[in-house]
C-alpha cells in the first residue's frame, strides 16, 4: 500500500479521462503564486524558495535555470519585480527573493561542481545569434538544447553585453559572469568576440555560411544625446555607457576631480559609484525630477549616498561649460513637477530664471541609451521605430524579414535583465518553430494572470518576522577596491529568510514528489486544452506505470491511499486501486481458437484445458507485458486489456468526436 | 415497458412446463442460460430483466417458440427486450471488437459511395431495367473480412448470378444497395434497422423493380416479414432464389451435372423455422445427379441452430453448439456439409478453422447457390 | 451543417503507441493542431480493423496510426500486427467508398523534431482537399 499526503479537496482527486494516459488520477491543480507570475521570465519563485527551506539548494538552483539560465547575475543585478508582488507584503517586508537566488548560485560555485556535457547535435540547421548579452545567452542556451547549432557574434572583446561593459564589478563580480557564460559554452555555444556583424562579417556572409536563422540582441549601447549647447564641445564630457565600458576594460585613470552625472537610472549610478572609486573627490548627480521617480533601485540609490555621492533632485542641464578645450561646468535649471506625461511620471517643468551653475571638469550624460544600429548595411529592411529599436511581432519576436529575429534591449530600449532574459526564451521557441515549419503564432502561453485565489491566503495568524538584511560590505572598505558591496546570505540566514515566504497557493510545485516516488506513480501533467484565461495551469496526477515489467509481479497492482485535510481540518481517505497494465481472460467467453496464443511471442497466453476438454485462454500475468495485440484479435472479445477495453476506446473516440463541442 | 412486451408475444400463457429450455441449444451447454427462466424474470421482476446479460446470449432460432404448448414468442420477446435494454444503456458484446455492427452502422449514412460491383465479371449478365432485383447483401464484405478463414462469400453471389442468368433473367445489381438490417434489429438497434430499411426502399422503388430475389436467408425472411412491419409501404415480391430454380426443376427435366458427393444439409434458422423452407433446398439436391444426400438426425423442423447470431455474444457455448453439430455433420458419413446461408457457413468455417479441431471431424462447407450453379454447368 | 469544403475543421483521430515518440510530442501535436485527437494505445497491436472503422463511424474525418517500424516495436510483433490489420481496414474502406486519404498507416520513430508535424501536416491537408466525411451526417441527423 502506498500513502500519498495532498493538501487539496476531494474533488480534485477524480479519475481524469484518460486521453493521454491510462488510469490516471488527477491528485491536485497548481496554481500560479504571485512572484512567479510577476516575473517575466516565468521563474518558479515559490518552488525554489520552499526548496531552500528544505535544504534542498542543489533543486532548487535547477529549478531556477530551467526559465532562468544565469542565476548568479540575477540575483544580483535584477529589478526584482516578485518582491514587488510579494504577499508577505501584506504582513511585514516582502521575502528577499533575489538575495536568496544568489545564494544558491554562490552556493555551487563554492562547493566541487560538474562542468556540463556538451548537448548532441540533432539538428542541421544553424542560427546566429548577434550579440553576447542576457537575451542572446538566454536565446543559444535554450536553442543548443533542441539540438541546433549556435554560434553567438559579439563586437566587443568580451563576451556577456552591458553585463560585462557596463555593469560594474562592485555590482556584479567578473567571475560570477564568466562562470555562468562558461556554463553556457560547456553545452556547445561557441562565442565568436571581437566579431562586428556588419563590419567583419556581413549577413549575406552569414547565411552563404548556411545559418538559418538570425537573433538579433545587440542590446541598446548608445548614449542618447542632451541636446544642449556645448555638448561633445569639450574634453572632459564622456557618455556614460562609453565611460564604464572603459573603466571595465581595465583603465581605472581619473576621469577628473569633480564629476557630474546626468540622470536617474542605474547607469548614472554605477557610473557615480565607479567615478567614486577611480578616486574623483566629487561626484555629483542631477536629475530632473525628485526622488521618488528616479527609475533606479532603491537599495543603489542609498549606497550611493551612503558612499559620498550627491544628488541634485529637479535640476536639468542647460548648457555645458567649457575653456581651452575643457568642460568648467554646466548652467543647470531648477525644475518643478507639472502633470503627468506618458509614462505616469510628472512632467518637470523648469522655473523660469532659476538658472544655476555647478563646476566641474568631467560631465557624464546617462539620460538613455539607444540601440546602435549602424551596423546594418545602407539599403537593409529591417522595420524600425523611431527610437531605432526593432519592430517585432510581440508574441514571436520576429522582426519584418522572413528569419531574422530581435529581442532584449534592442527591441525595447534600455530595460532590464530578467526582459531581456524573457525575450530570449521567446525568440528561441519562435525560431525552433520557424525551423520546423510551424505555425509561428501558435505558441505555448504564457503563465497564467494574476487572479483570484481559490485557497484562503491566511495572513491572521502570522507573525511580522523581520526580513534578513542584506549583509553589506562596510563603507571604509569599498572606495578603494572593486570588491563586491552586496554580501550573500549564510546557510542560516538564507533558510531563515525562506521559512518567511507565505507559500501562497497550497503546491510549491517543486516536483519532489515526483522523483521522490520509486513507484514512478505520480507524475505532473499538462492539460490538453489551452485556453486564454487559464493559460496552462498543469497538475500533478497519479498513474499507472506504463511498463509493468519493471516491476516486481507482487508490485504491480498498487493500492494508493490518498488523505487530506479539508475545510473543518478533519483528515479523510480515498482508496484507489491502481492496476497493471496486462490482459486477462473471461474464460466462459473463450472460444479456445487460439488466435491470442499465436499471436504472443512472449508465450503469455497459452490455451488450458478445462473440465470436459475443452481448451481456452489463459493469461501468465508475470509475463504478460500489456501490448494488446492479443485483444486486438481476439473474436470474441474474451480476452481484455485493463486500462484499454474496447468499451473505454470507443468512449475517447466519442469524446473525441463530440461535434457539439464545436 | 415490459408489460406490453409480455402482453404482445403472450408471454403470460407461459406454463413453466421447461419444454423451451430443453430444445434450446444454447441451454444444452450453458447452465446459467434458460428461456424458461427469463420470461419468469420478466414476469416477476418487471424491468430488472433488462439488467440481465443473459438476454444477449440468445440465438433467437426459434426453436423454443416452434416447441411452445403456448406460442409463446419468445424471440420476439428477446428482440424487444433488447430495444429496451439498448435504451437503458446496456448492450450485448459484439464480435471481432464491434467491426461489423460498425460496418452496419457505416452503411446508414445517406451519402456513400459504396464500390460494392467490382466482383461482376463480363459473364455475369446483368441490366439497367429488369423487373428482377437480386440483393446481394453483406457477402462483398464478409468475403473481403473472412478472407483467412477462404470463405469466399462471393461465390455466393457470382453463383446466384449464374442461377438467376440460366433462368433467362437478367437482374439489376443496385450500386448501393445497404445491409438488409437483420442484425441490427435483432440486436435491438431498431432505430439504424429503420435507417437501412429506409434507404433501401427507396433505392428500390426508385430503380423500378418489382420483384427482389435474394440467396441470403436473413436477408430474405428481413424483407418479406420486418420491412413491410416497420415501414410504411414495401409492396415487392420477395422470393428466394431456391423457389425460382425449384419451379424450374419440376417443371423441366433439367439436366443438371453429376456431382459425386455424400453430402448433408444444414437447415438455417431463418429459412427452416422462421420462413418454412425446408422442401425446396432438398429438392435441388435431390436433383443433382450422383449425390448422395444424408439427412442428420435433428433436421428439418429440429435443425439446431449454426450456434451464432447476429455476430454478438460468440463465447464457450457458441464453439460447443459448433462443435456439437459438425460432429453430427460428419457422423452421418457426408463429406461436405452444404449451408443455405452465409453465415452459417463462416460460423462454420471458423469453428473448424480453430486450435485443437480433430482433424477427422472436418468436412467441406459449401453453399447451396455455390453447389447450384456448378451443377448448372458455371 | 453543409460546410465549405476549404474552411472545415477536419477532425482527424491519430492512435498512436505509447514507444514510437508521438507521445512525446503530444503536446505539441495536440497544440499545434486542435482539432488532432491523440489516442494513446500501449502498442500499435492494439488497433485492429473495428477500432479504425469506429472511429469513422463515430464521425472522424480521417484516422491516422502511428506505431514503431516493423521489426523495432517495443513488445517485438505489434507493430506487425497493426500492419496486418490495417491492410483489411484500407480495403474495407475502399469498398465503402470513403476516400483512401482519410486513412494512413505510420509506422516510424518520431523523436526528432520536426518529422511528426511534417506527417501530420501532409495527412491534415489531404484530409481538407478531400472534404468532410461523408459519415458526418450520421452523427448530425442523430441530434435531430
Amino acid at each position: 500500500m502506498y500513502r500519498l499526503q495532498t493538501t487539496l479537496e476531494k474533488e480534485r482527486i477524480r479519475l481524469r479521462f484518460p486521453r493521454l494516459s491510462p488510469d490516471v488520477h488527477t491528485i491536485t491543480r497548481i496554481e500560479s503564486s504571485a512572484c512567479r507570475v510577476a516575473c517575466p521570465a516565468g521563474v518558479q519563485v515559490k518552488a525554489y524558495i520552499g526548496l531552500i527551506v528544505a535544504g534542498k539548494f542543489q533543486e532548487a538552483l535547477d529549478l531556477i535555470k530551467k526559465d532562468n539560465p544565469l542565476p548568479g547575475i540575477c540575483g544580483r543585478v535584477c529589478t526584482h519585480p516578485c518582491e514587488s508582488e510579494c504577499n508577505r507584503r501584506k504582513v511585514d517586508e516582502a521575502v528577499a527573493i533575489c538575495a536568496l537566488k544568489r545564494f544558491v548560485a554562490d552556493w555551487e560555485l563554492k562547493k566541487e561542481f560538474k562542468k556540463a556535457e556538451p548537448i548532441k547535435r540533432t539538428r542541421e540547421e544553424k542560427i546566429a545569434v548577434v550579440g553576447s548579452g542576457p537575451a542572446g545567452l538566454t536565446c543559444a542556451n535554450d536553442l543548443i538544447r533542441k539540438g541546433y547549432g549556435i554560434t553567438i557574434f559579439e563586437k566587443l572583446p568580451y563576451a556577456g553585453g552591458m553585463l560585462t561593459a557596463c555593469i560594474p564589478p562592485y555590482r556584479l563580480p567578473r567571475d560570477i559572469i564568466n562562470k555562468e557564460i562558461e556554463d553556457i559554452m560547456d553545452l556547445g555555444v561557441e562565442i565568436k568576440t571581437s566579431t562586428r556583424v556588419g563590419k567583419d562579417i556581413s549577413f549575406d556572409d552569414l547565411m552563404r555560411q548556411g545559418y538559418k536563422a538570425f537573433f538579433v540582441a545587440i542590446g541598446a549601447h548608445h548614449g542618447l544625446k542632451l541636446k544642449v549647447p556645448g555638448e561633445d564641445e569639450y574634453e572632459g564630457f564622456i557618455d556614460c555607457v562609453e565611460f564604464l565600458e572603459r573603466t571595465n576594460s581595465g583603465d581605472h585613470k581619473k576621469p577628473g576631480r569633480k564629476v557630474i552625472i546626468i540622470g536617474g537610472g542605474n547607469s548614472a549610478i554605477d557610473a557615480s559609484r565607479t567615478a567614486l572609486r577611480l578616486g574623483c573627490d566629487e561626484v555629483y548627480i542631477v536629475y530632473r525630477r525628485s526622488r521618488k521617480e528616479m527609475p533606479a533601485n532603491v537599495s543603489e540609490i542609498e549606497e550611493a549616498e551612503k558612499e559620498g555621492v550627491k544628488i541634485r533632485y529637479l535640476s536639468a542641464p542647460v548648457r555645458i561649460l567649457g575653456k581651452n578645450g575643457r568642460v568648467t561646468g554646466m548652467e543647470c535649471i531648477k525644475m518643478r513637477l507639472g502633470e503627468p506625461d506618458a509614462s505616469g511620471r510628472r512632467r518637470p517643468v523648469p522655473l523660469e530664471g532659476s538658472e544655476f551653475i555647478i563646476e566641474a571638469d568631467t560631465i557624464i550624460p546617462a539620460i538613455s541609451q539607444k540601440p546602435d544600429i549602424t551596423f546594418l548595411p545602407k539599403d537593409h529592411e529591417f522595420k524600425l521605430t523611431k527610437w531605432d529599436t526593432f519592430e517585432v511581432d510581440p508574441v514571436t519576436f520576429a522582426t519584418n524579414i522572413s528569419g531574422f529575429f530581435a529581442g532584449g534591449d534592442a527591441v525595447s530600449g534600455p530595460s532590464t535583465v530578467i526582459d531581456a532574459i524573457t525575450h530570449g526564451h521567446f525568440a528561441a521557441q519562435a525560431i525552433d518553430r520557424y525551423l520546423s515549419h510551424k505555425d509561428l503564432k501558435k505558441r505555448i502561453a504564457p503563465p497564467a494572470e494574476v487572479r483570484e485565489w481559490g485557497f484562503r491566503l491566511e495572513i491572521e495568524g502570522e507573525k511580522p518576522i523581520e526580513r534578513n538584511p542584506i549583509p553589506k560590505l562596510s563603507i571604509d572598505r569599498r572606495l578603494d577596491s572593486w570588491d563586491e558591496v552586496d554580501l550573500c546570505f549564510t546557510e542560516e540566514q538564507a533558510i531563515a529568510e525562506a521559512k518567511r515566504c507565505l507559500r501562497c497557493g497550497p503546491c510549491i510545485e517543486c516536483q519532489e514528489c515526483v522523483s521522490g516516488c520509486s513507484r514512478r506513480l505520480v507524475m505532473l501533467s499538462f492539460p490538453h486544452k489551452v485556453t486564454q484565461e487559464i493559460g496552462r495551469v498543469p497538475e500533478f496526477i497519479l498513474r499507472v506505470p506504463s511498463d509493468p515489467q519493471k516491476l516486481p509481479y507482487d508490485e504491480r497492482s498498487e493500492e494508493v491511499v490518498i488523505s487530506w485535510r479539508d475545510e473543518e481540518e478533519k483528515e479523510n481517505e480515498l482508496n484507489l486501486k491502481l492496476e497493471p497494465i496486462t490482459c486477462f481472460v473471461d474464460q466462459d467467453m473463450c472460444r479456445g481458437c487460439g488466435k491470442c496464443e499465436k499471436v504472443c511471442e512472449y508465450k503469455a497466453v497459452t490455451l488450458k484445458p478445462i473440465k470436459d476438454g475443452f481448451i481456452v485462454s489463459e493469461v501468465d500475468e508475470a509475463i504478460c507485458k500489456g501490448c494488446g495485440t492479443c485483444v486486438a484479435v481476439c473474436t470474441t472479445g474474451a480476452i481484455k486489456a485493463r486500462h484499454f477495453t474496447d468499451k473505454r476506446i470507443e468512449l475517447m473516440l466519442e469524446s473525441c468526436l463530440d461535434h457539439e463541442q464545436d | 415497458m415490459i408489460k406490453e412486451i409480455i402482453k404482445h408475444t403472450k408471454a403470460y400463457y407461459c406454463l413453466d412446463c421447461g419444454k423451451c429450455t430443453s430444445v434450446c441449444p444454447v441451454a444444452a451447454f450453458n447452465d446459467n442460460f434458460s428461456p424458461r427462466k427469463i420470461v419468469a424474470e420478466a414476469i416477476t421482476w418487471d424491468g430488472k430483466v433488462l439488467d440481465d446479460m443473459r438476454i444477449w446470449s440468445c440465438l433467437t432460432c426459434k426453436m423454443c417458440h416452434e416447441r411452445c404448448p403456448s406460442d409463446v414468442n419468445f424471440i420476439e420477446f428477446i428482440r424487444r427486450l433488447r430495444v429496451d435494454a439498448l435504451e437503458n444503456g446496456k448492450e450485448g458484446i459484439c464480435t471481432h471488437g464491434g467491426a461489423l455492427q460498425s460496418l452496419m452502422k457505416i452503411m446508414t449514412a445517406p451519402q456513400l459511395n459504396q464500390k460494392r460491383l467490382g466482383w461482376i465479371t463480363p459473364d455475369l449478365k446483368t441490366s439497367q431495367d429488369s423487373e428482377y432485383l437480386y440483393f446481394v447483401g453483406c457477402l462483398p464484405y464478409f468475403d473481403l473480412y473472412f478472407s483467412d478463414l477462404k470463405a469466399n462469400s462471393l461465390d455466393i453471389a457470382r453463383s446466384a448470378l449464374k442461377v438467376l442468368n440460366f433462368l433467362g433473367i437478367k437482374p439489376q445489381v443496385l450500386p448501393n444497395e445497404r445491409c438488409c438490417g437483420h442484425d441490427l434489429l435483432w440486436s435491438g438497434d431498431i432505430k439504424n434497422f429503420k435507417k437501412l430499411a429506409q434507404h433501401n426502399a427507396a433505392a428500390f422503388k426508385k430503380s423500378g423493380v418489382k420483384k427482389i430475389v435474394l440467396s441470403c436467408p436473413e436477408g430474405l425472411s428481413c424483407f418479406k416479414q420486418d420491412y413491410p412491419n416497420h415501414l410504411d409501404e414495401f409492396n415487392f415480391e420477395v422470393i428466394h432464389i431456391y423457389d425460382l430454380i425449384t419451379e424450374k426443376l419440376s417443371s423441366n427435366n433439367l439436366k443438371l451435372k453429376p456431382i459425386k458427393e455424400k453430402v448433408t444439409y444444414q437447415d438455417a434458422c431463418r429459412m427452416g423455422r422462421f420462413l418454412n423452407n425446408y422442401d425446396n433446398p432438398r429438392k435441388i439436391i435431390a436433383s443433382i445427379p450422383e449425390m448422395e444426400f444424408m439427412e442428420m438426425r435433428r433436421s428439418g423442423k429440429n435443425a439446431v441452430c449454426c450456434g451464432t447470431s447476429s455476430w454478438m455474444n460468440c463465447d464457450q457455448y457458441s464453439k460447443r453448439i459448433q462443435m456439437d453439430r459438425l460432429k453430427e455433420a460428419k457422423s452421418t458419413g457426408a463429406e461436405i456439409l452444404i449451408t443455405s446461408c452465409p453465415k452459417c457457413q463462416i460460423h462454420f468455417l471458423c469453428a473448424q478453422s480453430e486450435e485443437n479441431y480433430p482433424e477427422d471431424m472436418k468436412l467441406k462447407i459449401i453453399d447451396l447457390t455455390t453447389m447450384l450453379a456448378s451443377a448448372l454447368g458455371g | 451543417m453543409n460546410q465549405d469544403k476549404k474552411d472545415f475543421k477536419p477532425k482527424v483521430i491519430a492512435f498512436a503507441c505509447h514507444w514510437c515518440g508521438v507521445g512525446k510530442n503530444e503536446i505539441n501535436a495536440v497544440e499545434d493542431f486542435p482539432d488532432f485527437k491523440l489516442i494513446k494505445l500501449m502498442c500499435s497491436g492494439r488497433i485492429n480493423t473495428a477500432l479504425i472503422l469506429k472511429a469513422f463511424e463515430k464521425g472522424a474525418d480521417g484516422v491516422i496510426a502511428f506505431g514503431c517500424p516493423e521489426g523495432k516495436c517495443h513488445y517485438n510483433f505489434g507493430s506487425s500486427n497493426a500492419a496486418k490489420e490495417y491492410k483489411t481496414a484500407k480495403s474495407l474502406i475502399e469498398l465503402l467508398g470513403i476516400e483512401p486519404e482519410r486513412l494512413r498507416l505510420e509506422l516510424n520513430f518520431f523523436t526528432e523534431n520536426g518529422k511528426l508535424d511534417k506527417v501530420i501536416n501532409e495527412f491534415v491537408q489531404g484530409i481538407k482537399k478531400v472534404g468532410p466525411s461523408p459519415l458526418r451526417t450520421l452523427i448530425e441527423i442523430e441530434d435531430k
